[in-house]
């Protein structure tokens, strides 16, 4: 089974918003746009995931089936290697035979064969390894609903312009979901106030989500 | 299930409906069926809306079964698009109906005369044919909805809608689905136009006094069944993915993997594509109509569910859930990011009766040619509407992607054999583009679809992560998809007879007990060679080299962003799909 990580930021966010909810898959909807977490640079995907997201186990081996690091499916998750301002995006199994080309070590992987992650190349590993920064992840479809809270427990950093637009999509449910809203500490009185709060700001913000 | 119904439409006298057992075709259904019937009635080389042509309706082999997911019906003849042999398929409620009748296939056939219109009632009685012009030009919605008057929603109808009247290379066949809604098509090749041809507007099938077909081993049937459908709820793909989000949850993957075709397959990603996306899409879905509004079956039995229903900013229904290929292909290949214009763009192309593939690519090129801009989302409704109302434009967009760059002078024509390509960029994902370029049907996704191979062994075992091989991959999958398409199945139970092999095995003893028969995996694989053969061998007659096994040569010479990748599988490779 999966275990939530801790938190632990890093990066540099023009707001923190911190909120309670007890349906953090709500945030589907941001989590396939793409976001930015800390990482410790030069770690393999199976380091990124198990020792420092601490998603471990049966269901990272099951459900995460296709990986993509900067375009490119991966095969070998020991062997990719992450860096700073990579963009990693991961998947549940994919319908279609073009969805079944791009899970990892699938039978058709070879279809795809010259878009493929080439884990070689990897020799600077040790050069800048160990250092924190920010990698962009990619949350699609159901992983986006079952690790939703393990991200966003760890604080993402997301472009609050963009953020703005998407929560003025949201329907009134979605705000209905949320608890005990923060802006860089000031607690909201309506969870709508969010988007207002937020758009005079540029660049960043952090979203996190706290423990019961 | 053991009757062929024929219908001459050119008989003195009006038409002639005669009725025969299966004969030489016994053993076959669906795509099997239909392929066989035309190569050995449809001279290659006729016109495919010439009198020669023949237009044939068949179910698949567990048609009107209590097998579950089986409810898909193939439609054969020769393509108006491609001037090959088609078989297009469906979902929708006809074909467990006309099993359930005992019919194995519908033929139209002969010359049509004059400006009759007929409108064809199957039943327990019998076939009866008449003629009704108040039916002439209806959009396949309001043809339902008249047809209702009469014959209540509990029947299914097969029908066309205008594209089809006027014969254009691009149009479908419809079917109703379990809310008697003209959703589901028999979209690619232009099948509707032969049905057209044959004046023949609407068939309705009524399955009135009718049970569901026993199988020859009722206790063995009802256990491989049961453990077929415990292996689609088992697998995350039939299971999850495709219940919850549908054939949409490809959206962000394949534009994740630079294999997404926008902008007339200018590049392989589109920023908006988030906006699109199965996620955003059955979220949508669920705020309008309710929870549960993005899980649908498109016929009753289905265990996978993976449709769903579109319903406008005012909770009013607009469309059925568009599928992945209807929304790259109205939305990113068009520019477009819209969901609800391409619902829209959906509900228009399904009432007056286009292959939303083939629709989109050809408003692809349309905006290449500078027809409208790309991203012009009213001006993409309003070039849709003018082929459904057939004014000199819109005929020549009804005609197909490769008529439309012909007429506008683009060489950025994304088909084969004259068929659009569907979205999936052969360049990134170079055993698709194998698949385009050497299928019988024209460039289509679904030939090379039953993605089980490995189980059945054909070819053998292989390295998946070695380059070589692309045809070998690619033949096989056709082999298996010919076989699948046969039975009825839906093409989606694939994955789960992939990922286990206990569920391969549990539905074919599903067709065993059935029909009481003990085939094997080699001989689902050698079904799969006789049908390609016998489409291989049409092809081959009607005119078709090895030339035309070959992707348009801007893909080998135009490198795809964000990879930068052309397609670069050698000729003499894709010549060796057919070798077997």
């Amino acid at each position: 089974m999966k275990t939530h990580g801790g938190g632990n930021d890093g990066g540099v966010a023009g707001a923190v918003v911190e909120f309670r909810t007890s349906r953090p898959e709500i945030f589907d909807f941001l989590l396939q746009e793409g976001f930015q977490v800390s990482f410790v640079d030069r770690c393999t995907i199976r380091e990124f995931l198990c020792c420092q997201l601490a998603l471990c186990g049966d269901y990272t081996e099951k459900n995460i089936q296709t990986i993509f690091l900067n375009s490119r499916p991966v095969d070998d998750v020991d062997a990719a290697v992450l860096r700073g301002d990579d963009r990693l995006a991961l998947s549940a199994a994919m319908p279609g035979l073009v969805g079944a080309t791009m899970r990892k070590r699938g039978f058709f992987a070879k279809m795809r064969h010259s878009i493929s992650h080439d884990s070689a190349g990897g020799d600077d590993r040790a050069a800048g390894r160990g250092k924190r920064c920010l990698i962009q992840v990619k949350l699609f479809n159901l992983l986006a609903r079952d690790l939703a809270r393990d991200f966003l427990a760890r604080g993402i950093f997301f472009p609050v312009e963009r953020l703005c637009t998407l929560l003025g999509r949201r329907p009134v449910r979605f705000f209905a979901d949320l608890n005990a809203v923060s802006v860089n500490g000031e607690p909201l009185d309506s969870p709508k106030e969010m988007e207002d709060r937020l758009r005079p700001l540029s660049g960043c913000v952090q979203l996190r989500l706290l423990g019961d | 299930m053991d009757r062929i119904i024929r219908i001459d439409v050119g008989a003195p006298g009006g038409p002639r409906v005669t009725e025969e057992g299966l004969g030489k075709y016994a053993g076959f259904g669906g795509r099997a069926l239909t392929s066989a019937i035309v190569c050995a009635e449809v001279p290659p080389t006729c016109h495919p809306l010439g009198p020669e042509n023949k237009l044939v309706i068949a179910p698949g082999l567990m048609a009107g079964s209590a097998a579950s997911t089986s409810g898909r019906l193939s439609v054969g003849c020769k393509s108006p698009l491609t001037g090959g042999i088609k078989e297009a398929n469906s979902g929708g409620q006809a074909a467990h109906y006309l099993g359930r009748l005992g019919i194995a296939a519908i033929v139209l056939e002969g010359e049509h005369n004059g400006s009759d219109l007929y409108k064809i009632t199957v039943n327990t009685d019998g076939v009866k044919v008449e003629v009704d012009k108040s039916l002439a030009l209806l959009p396949n919605y309001a043809l339902c909805e008249k047809l209702k008057e009469t014959c209540g929603d509990s029947v299914a109808v097969i029908s066309i809608g205008p594209a089809g009247e006027r014969k254009m290379s691009n149009s479908t066949i419809a079917v109703t689905d379990p809310e008697f809604r003209p959703s589901r098509h028999a979209g690619r090749g232009g099948v509707g136009a032969v049905m057209g041809s044959k004046g023949v507007k609407a068939i309705i099938v009524d399955p009135a006094g009718t049970k569901m077909r026993k199988p020859v081993d009722p206790e063995k049937f009802k256990a491989a069944n049961r453990a077929f459908v415990e292996g689609l709820k088992r697998h995350g793909v039939t299971g999850q993915g495709l219940p919850v989000y549908g054939t949409n949850i490809l959206t962000n993957v394949l534009n994740e993997a630079g294999g997404y075709p926008a902008y007339n397959f200018g590049q392989g990603q589109f920023d908006r594509a988030a906006d699109i996306s199965g996620e955003t899409q059955a979220a949508l879905e669920d705020e309008r109509g309710g929870p549960g509004s993005s899980t649908h079956g498109c016929h009753r039995g289905c265990s996978i569910q993976c449709s769903g229903t579109y319903y406008d900013k005012d909770g009013n229904y607009l469309t059925k859930q568009p599928e992945y290929e209807t929304v790259w292909a109205h939305g990113g290949n068009c520019g477009i990011s819209d969901l609800d214009v391409v619902a829209k763009l959906d509900f228009l192309d399904d009432n007056y009766g286009f292959d939303t593939i083939e629709m989109g690519v050809s408003i692809g090129v349309a905006m290449e040619a500078g027809v409208i801009e790309f991203g012009d989302a009213e001006g993409a409704i309003r070039l849709v509407e003018e082929a459904g109302q057939g004014t000199p434009l819109g005929c020549i967009l009804g005609a197909g992607a490769a008529t439309v760059a012909r007429c506008f002078g683009v060489e950025r024509a994304p088909v084969v054999k004259g068929q659009a390509m569907p979205a999936y960029d052969p360049r990134a994902v170079k055993g698709i583009g194998v698949t385009y370029a050497t299928s019988t049907q024209g460039a289509d996704h679904t030939a090379g679809y039953a993605v089980a191979p490995n189980i059945l062994k054909v070819g053998g075992d292989i390295d998946p992560l070695s380059p070589e091989g692309q045809a070998d991959v690619s033949r096989n999958l056709q082999i298996a998809t010919a076989a699948l398409d046969s039975t009825g199945f839906c093409l989606f139970v694939a994955f789960a007879i992939l990922d286990q092999q206990d569920t391969f095995d549990a539905m074919v003893e599903t067709i065993n007990a059935m029909h009481g028969l003990s085939l094997t995996g080699d001989d689902v694989v050698e079904l799969g060679k006789t049908i390609l053969r016998m489409e291989r061998g049409f092809n081959a007659s009607a005119g078709f080299t090895k030339e035309h096994d070959r992707l348009p040569s801007y893909f080998t010479r135009e490198p795809l962003k964000p990879h930068n990748v052309v397609f670069d599988v050698p000729g003499e490779e894709l010549d060796q799909v057919h070798a077997f």
